[in-house]
């Protein structure tokens, strides 16, 4: 060190320019990261985008403006009418704590009255610098400086993490993934330095962690794992020992504080893995400790008797506890991560969820760009080096690759590891190829080395700058749009924005009784309850299969029955989103197998969803269309006078492409049209009361419809004198 | 349908006071214009003292006597020959002391006009109409002057409108009244004359005309203007609107098919409301902003020195729509500085055809500056002065003086009004000094925190 | 064999086989799946028939490639042995149940009749008293495949039509078993007598290397994928065209990750030998060559992979080299 400390460039001190050039990377590292996030709020504005941000932001607002106890206690009766949720305890509060903490600090410290709303627009790009940072740390652990360098920039503009990041995702992952980044930083450092020091931190970013997102449980899990093998390697230390120990019994007691969480981390068996491991780890230690007082050979014995005896009783009692119910069983999502089947047959909610599909292969490509490939090179190189936080990474390359093919979501969760590895191969290559000291042989320079060096150089450069052009685009292409809006050109290349959420949403705010129930497929719940700000039945929160399935069985249903369902839950309101005008493929028709699959979970004997396919078992909406699927409710919410656009001629569906037959939804007896979107996408119908004179809803419409028919309207006017 | 109105006809001890046979009203026209949302009555009216002493003192009534008449927005009382406009108090309500600038000695004329505009008034007949129908709308009134005078000669006349019936309501009248018969003349619909009319005569008439307009009426605007501390050339102002239709309903649910074949957003005669227009006049409305509650409106334009607002959805009867609209524009034509500040402020923004129930000008003076003065051509309801805080206001915050106004109409921003303040230089490096201390605090105690050895060893 | 030749005479008649014929024909087969073709289709559908049958018109031959009717084939057969185990000799008092296959190869004529543009198909035949001409192609009814456990579907299906019930016996793979058992008792057997090398196996790093890299390969180019979509290993059409790639990001056919995988693995591995192998070589001028090949090959594989990843057609706008105009 003494040596490095003369070295001085201009009489300033070379450490010194150092760390500037490191802090001015740093900064431009997260400049790069922060705005490369900011894309939509550029094309379109602040605005907090896709369906669960809305839930978020919706109590966030409710944080900001109760107090922190009533936002625990919060108990909100505007969704899932007629049960309600608990919704203060039934939610991760580290994201609505963050925002709102950082709206009371700018207030009251900085006197800067921030919006919530942008506070929690840019919430997620804000933290997407911190993580750029802390992979820098996590990479140095790795292997240095220059390959943490890289990591972070890969970590900053990776399009698998802004795909969960940008400006108005306002979801858990903005910023568990930091989180995520900083607990295994600071677990490396601990394990590495057996301080307890860091293992307190270690166990404060998880707590943290454990606030914030439910994917905590990978933390859980993977820290385990890596102490788990560490030990099959015999690489047990007391370094580890101090550093595991602390770390669990702090991060486990300070995780039971979340009330979601609550006693989870003792009783679920997706924590159990490191309450063996704490055992494990005392057993090892204890272990440790007889080798070095007794002799060799009554050691062994020692050894076997003890390992089977643990082992059996180890297994008896987390049989014992299962059974007699201590122990929860697994969680459906997490059955569905192993057997891949099992979502599909048994939760169909689950599987309903685009995000839940598997990875195709250029999912990967598309996310990570030429990281996919320096991957595996980055993992080799582990192999070759092999220290214990080596194993971490390679555990956590191989577990999550295998999440990441299973679930589309969980590429998120590799994409920090491809950027580790991918860092530390290429910082491996630049070492050989950067140093120049090797192409001087004495006095003269060797030509050929310095070509082969600039080859490699310049190529690989040429890749880095592909790179940021891939992520660029990505970004900008696919991971940009904040879906409530949505954009469009017109035939002069200018921007056209299709905005029919909104306005619908709006609709119902301004021209509905403020406690107007409105019923919609649960897709749709956040946005209803964060924009439209009235109760609806179902929501993103899938807390309650049945009553989702209720819902799923009124759209499937026909109109007579669906009735008796709005009406038993008070439904003023019915959205349906229907696309067939424009093309927009995300609809509801589109989803309506979903309903009825999950409605005929709990009435298998009322829907079945062959009775929604046509004779030749195919998907239509048009003339073709099976009797069910034209009496469901669904199909008459979405059609009604639709054919009528197009002036005598069969409708034209865009998304399905199938003609729709003029009079495909001849009537609507128990709803009544109340309002659609511009562009048809939004469609709001008004559940008619009982009929005032008793009639029959259907009886009704006849009359009414005879009526006008016969165009006799008869015109009551005023007594007037007429003079003019 | 029958119009069936309970009324009582409330005839207080006031108005017994007034019919004291002072004046007599030799001529008396009234003309309304019912081209808007709302309702433009003009009353001319000569007036000759018969007392035997000379009078300096007028009462008017507005022409009403059945409460047909919901809201009075500015009443306005003109001298006609020399159009100097003359003091006026209410006294009651809808009774108005005239106090003329000059006695009149006995048997001597003036001329006065009075101008007085009334919303809420106007009330959709039918209630419920389809898309396709037209808006007809009803307006009631007093067929004769309900003076406190006799009246020798008296003319009524109506404009503004393309095909009316009158109604007869079947409400309490003063009997004997002449017959009146109406003729129409160069688009007016006209009454009269009648001649020798008693005191409050009243024959409650109904008119029900053609109006395809919307009924735009704004239940409450609040109007800030955040005006800057340092000498930068802009003032933001920022108006939040909770917008309704008062004109007939939907007799369905809303049937966007119909709404497209109808081709009605581009029309301009329709009675839903799709459009706002704010004739800009000569301004310049900088970064402007078009915002509701669930984020950017993207369908403002600008068109021929008009700006186009387009509410998210068409408003039919009842239908609201609350949004927010923001820009900027030059201070220097509003601010002067004397030894104070003086702003001169137009009333309203110049959105056309709408009424207003609840205007809050709300003015933002900068921090720690001192609220002097404001002064209305009209009279306003309340004023409060409170402080707000916003960014980086160390102290107290933003002064806020709070105007509150009711019933207006759309032209009145044509009005202005002044606000006086005080804010020197001092107070503005005050500021700079506090923020900079702050920050300069919290770097070296950021420093400190550096310098304190934290390791154990 | 007499009961062949009896077949042939009634084909003559045309009318359907009787019930006790068709019985006796079961009876004396082993697999109760029996077979549909062009010779004896007529007999068993044309006309009045005493029973239902239900048909599976499938294919296994290799040129069609039908994933779906290999999967379909052996459920079929399970439920009908287990129908004949249950009822050996018929029902008493109401109409028996058949089971048929069909192969496309031996029967075109039916299919033909059936004017079928894809299989697998499951028809039911319910009894009928109708001696109509082909009577049998307006009576059928035609099954839904559909996501999940095709035992359980079809015999949910067969039970709605038949009002039958149904057990399923699924017969215990025995040769399966046996290789079960001898490679348990092998493994266990090498591994005991080569304790020590098996060992040093699982100890290696070189191992534990190249499984995890195996698996990282796999997992990142759509393993899971495959397997939880069964997405058919490469598509085949009729005129011989063989498409290896399917457009689209969120498809992708079993050969892609092969493809993929192995471009990722070269990529790799060439970077590896640019780290590890290429400095250790003393030799400028070898050194040289070695890095520009290298270079080189990582440029071209790169390109492809890039060309591969455009076929996918998202709009992606980057090529390195284009290898195909478009």
């Amino acid at each position: 060190m003494s040596n490095v400390n003369q070295l001085t460039i201009y009489g300033v001190d070379i450490q010194l320019i150092r760390t500037l050039l490191k802090i001015i990377i740093f900064i431009s590292i997260a400049g790069a990261a922060i705005s490369s996030r900011l894309f939509s709020v550029i094309r379109f504005e602040a605005i907090i985008h896709e369906f669960d941000p809305w839930f978020n932001f919706r109590a966030t607002k409710y944080l900001v403006t109760h107090s922190y106890y009533e936002f625990l206690n919060w108990f909100d009766d505007r969704t899932w009418y007629p049960l309600g949720r608990v919704t203060g305890g039934t939610l991760y509060p580290g994201l609505m704590v963050t925002s709102g903490a950082i709206w009371h600090i700018l207030k009251n410290y900085f006197k800067l009255p921030v919006d919530i709303r942008n506070i929690c627009v840019l919430l997620a790009p804000a933290f997407s610098g911190l993580t750029a940072i802390f992979t820098y740390f996590l990479t140095k652990e790795m292997k240095d400086s220059s390959a943490g360098l890289l990591a972070a920039i890969f970590m900053g503009i990776a399009p698998g993490y802004i795909s969960r990041s940008v400006a108005g995702s306002y979801d858990n992952e903005a910023i568990a993934i930091t989180l995520l980044m900083a607990t295994f930083y600071f677990w490396i450092k601990s394990m590495k330095i057996g301080s307890v020091f860091y293992a307190t931190i270690t166990a404060l970013c998880y707590f943290y962690m454990v606030s914030a997102w439910g994917g905590y449980v990978f933390i859980t899990n993977l820290i385990p794992l890596h102490v788990f093998v560490l030990l099959l390697m015999g690489r047990y230390n007391p370094k580890l020992y101090t550093a595991y120990t602390t770390w669990y019994a702090l991060g486990t007691l300070a995780s039971m504080q979340i009330p979601f969480v609550g006693f989870l981390p003792i009783r679920s068996n997706d924590h159990m893995a490191a309450l063996g491991v704490f055992g494990l780890l005392q057993l090892v230690a204890f272990g440790d400790y007889v080798k070095s007082k007794v002799p060799n050979k009554q050691f062994k014995s020692f050894l076997i008797v003890s390992v089977v005896f643990v082992f059996g009783s180890g297994i008896a009692a987390l049989f014992g506890l299962t059974a007699m119910g201590w122990i929860a069983p697994w969680t459906g999502r997490f059955y569905s991560l192993w057997d891949t089947n099992y979502a599909k047959i048994h939760i169909p909610i689950i599987a309903s969820v685009s995000e839940h599909q598997p990875t195709a292969w250029p999912a990967f490509f598309f996310d990570t760009s030429m990281l996919i490939w320096l991957f595996p090179a980055g993992i080799y190189l582990c192999f070759q080096d092999l220290k214990d936080e080596h194993v971490f990474v390679i555990i956590y390359s191989v577990l999550c690759s295998y999440f990441a093919g299973v679930m589309v979501r969980l590429m998120l969760t590799l994409t920090p590891v491809i950027c580790v590895s991918g860092a530390i191969a290429l910082s491996k290559l630049f070492d050989v190829y950067l140093n120049i000291k090797d192409a001087f042989h004495g006095d003269n320079i060797s030509i050929s080395k310095v070509i082969s060096k600039l080859t490699v150089l310049l190529s690989f450069g040429f890749y880095l700058f592909y790179f940021v052009l891939h992520c660029t685009w990505v970004t900008s292409n696919a991971y940009s749009s904040p879906s409530v809006v949505l954009a469009s050109r017109n035939p002069d290349g200018s921007q056209n924005l299709i905005d029919d959420y909104r306005e619908a949403y709006y609709w119902l705010r301004m021209n509905t009784p403020e406690d107007a129930k409105v019923m919609a497929w649960w897709d749709y719940g956040y946005q209803i309850g964060g924009m439209a700000d009235r109760t609806t039945l179902v929501d993103n929160n899938t807390w309650n299969n049945t009553h989702i399935a209720t819902v799923g069985k009124a759209m499937a249903s026909p109109e007579n029955v669906s009735y008796e369902i709005l009406k038993k839950h008070d439904v003023d309101y019915v959205l349906v989103i229907f696309g067939g005008l424009l093309g927009y493929s995300g609809d509801d028709i589109n989803k309506f197998l979903w309903m009825v699959r999950i409605a005929e979970g709990i009435w298998p004997d009322e829907i079945k969803e062959r009775d929604f396919f046509t004779d030749r078992g195919e998907y239509k909406m048009d003339k073709d269309a099976s009797e069910t699927m034209k009496n469901s409710l669904m199909y008459k919410l979405c059609y009604w006078r639709f054919s009528e656009l197009f002036g005598g001629r069969d409708g034209v569906d865009r998304v399905r492409n199938q003609q729709i037959p003029i009079n495909a939804v001849p009537e609507l007896n128990v709803v009544e049209e109340a309002f659609t979107s511009e562009n048809w996408i939004v469609r709001i119908y008004k559940v008619k009361d009982l009929d005032n004179v008793g009639r029959d809803l259907y009886d009704a419409t006849k009359f009414e419809n005879k009526k006008s028919g016969k165009r006799n309207r008869i015109v009551k006017r005023p007594k007037i004198d007429l003079r003019e | 349908m029958f119009l069936i109105l309970l009324f009582i006809l409330n005839l207080c001890c006031g108005q017994l006071v007034l019919s004291d046979n002072k004046w007599i009203n030799q001529h008396y026209t009234r003309s309304i214009d019912l081209s808007k949302g709302f309702v433009k009555e003009i009353d001319i009216i000569d007036i000759k003292n018969i007392d035997n002493k000379p009078q300096d003192v007028y009462y008017f009534t507005i022409n009403d006597g059945f409460d047909s008449i919901g809201s009075i927005s500015l009443f306005q009382a003109i001298l006609n020959e020399n159009s100097i406009e003359v003091v006026s108090e209410e006294i009651e309500s809808k009774i108005y002391k005239i106090n003329l600038p000059f006695p009149i000695s006995p048997n001597s004329n003036v001329e006065l006009k009075f101008n007085y505009i009334y919303s809420n008034t106007l009330t959709p007949i039918p209630g419920k109409i389809s898309l396709d129908d037209t808006q007809q709308l009803l307006f009631k009134t007093n067929k004769f002057p309900f003076s406190p005078y006799e009246t020798n000669d008296y003319s009524l006349s109506f404009t503004g409108m393309t095909k009316g019936q009158e109604m007869e309501l079947h409400l309490n009248k003063t009997e004997n009244l002449p017959v009146l018969e109406p003729r129409v003349e160069s688009n007016t619909l006209k009454y009269g004359p009648a001649f020798d009319l008693p005191p409050f005569s009243l024959q409650p008439m109904g008119l029900m005309y053609d109006h395809n307009r919307p009924l735009t009426k704004a239940n409450n605007l609040y109007r800030s203007i955040w005006l800057p501390a340092s000498d930068i050339n802009k003032v933001s102002i920022e108006e939040y609107y909770e917008l309704t239709n008062q004109g007939a309903q939907l007799d369905k649910g809303f049937s966007r098919f119909d709404w497209m074949k109808g081709r009605y957003e581009s029309t301009r005669n329709h009675w839903a409301l799709s459009h706002l227009e704010i004739p800009l006049l000569n301004r310049n409305l900088e970064e402007h902003y078009f915002i509701d509650k669930v984020g950017m409106n993207s369908n403002s334009k600008f068109i021929q020195n008009h700006l186009l607002l387009q509410p998210r959805f068409p408003l039919f009867g009842g239908w609201n729509y609350n949004f927010t609209l923001g820009w900027n524009e030059e201070l220097s034509k509003f601010l002067h500085l004397n030894e104070d500040y003086i702003l001169k402020f137009p009333l309203l923004n110049s959105v056309r055809d709408v009424v207003y129930d609840n205007v809050y000008l709300e003015f933002y003076l900068p921090e720690s500056s001192e609220f002097k003065n404001f002064s209305s051509p009209i009279p306003y309801e309340s004023i409060s002065v409170d402080n707000e805080l916003s960014y980086l206001d160390v102290s107290k915050g933003h002064v806020k003086v709070t105007v509150h106004y009711k019933n207006l109409f759309d032209n009145l921003h044509k009005l202005d009004v002044y606000l006086t303040y005080k804010y020197s230089k001092t107070d503005f490096y005050l500021k700079i000094g506090k923020i900079s201390g702050f920050v300069f605090i919290g770097l070296i105690s950021y420093y400190l925190l550096g310098l304190v050895n934290l390791n154990i060893n | 064999m007499k009961i062949l030749i009896l077949l042939l005479q009634i084909i003559g008649l045309s009318i359907a086989l009787s019930n006790n014929q068709l019985k006796s024909l079961v009876q004396s087969k082993s697999s109760k799946l029996i077979s549909l073709t062009d010779e004896n289709f007529e007999s068993i559908l044309q006309g009045k028939r005493d029973y239902h049958i239900i048909a599976l018109l499938t294919s296994s031959s290799p040129q069609i490639n039908c994933v779906l009717c290999k999967e379909i084939g052996p459920e079929l057969e399970i439920i009908a042995n287990s129908w004949f185990k249950d009822h050996p000799n018929g029902i008493e008092d109401d109409f028996d149940l058949y089971f048929f296959k069909s192969e496309f190869l031996e029967s075109r004529k039916l299919f033909g009749l059936f004017q079928l543009n894809n299989i697998p198909k499951i028809f039911y035949f319910p009894p009928t008293n109708s001696t109509a001409n082909r009577n049998y192609v307006s009576e059928k009814v035609e099954y839904q495949f559909y996501q999940g456990d095709h035992k359980d579907l079809m015999i949910r299906w067969f039970s709605e039509l038949t009002g039958y019930k149904f057990n399923l016996y699924i017969p215990v793979d025995k040769t399966k078993l046996a290789i079960h058992a001898i490679l348990g008792f092998t493994s266990v057997f090498l591994l005991k007598r080569y304790k020590k090398y098996v060992f040093n196996v699982l100890k290696s790093k070189n191992t534990w290397g190249t499984l995890s890299l195996i698996l990282i390969l796999l997992f990142t180019t759509g393993y899971m994928f495959n397997q939880i979509r069964g997405s058919p290993y490469i598509i085949e059409h009729q005129d011989g065209r063989r498409e290896f790639f399917l457009p689209g990001q969120q498809t992708q056919l079993g050969i892609e990750t092969q493809i993929i995988s192995f471009v990722y693995g070269i990529l790799s591995i060439l970077l590896i030998v640019l780290i590890k192998r290429a400095p250790t070589i003393k030799t400028d001028s070898i050194n040289l060559l070695l890095v520009s090949i290298i270079s080189g090959l990582i440029f071209v594989m790169f390109s492809t992979l890039l060309a591969l990843f455009g076929l996918k057609g998202l709009g992606f706008p980057y090529r390195f080299i284009r290898f195909i105009k478009f």
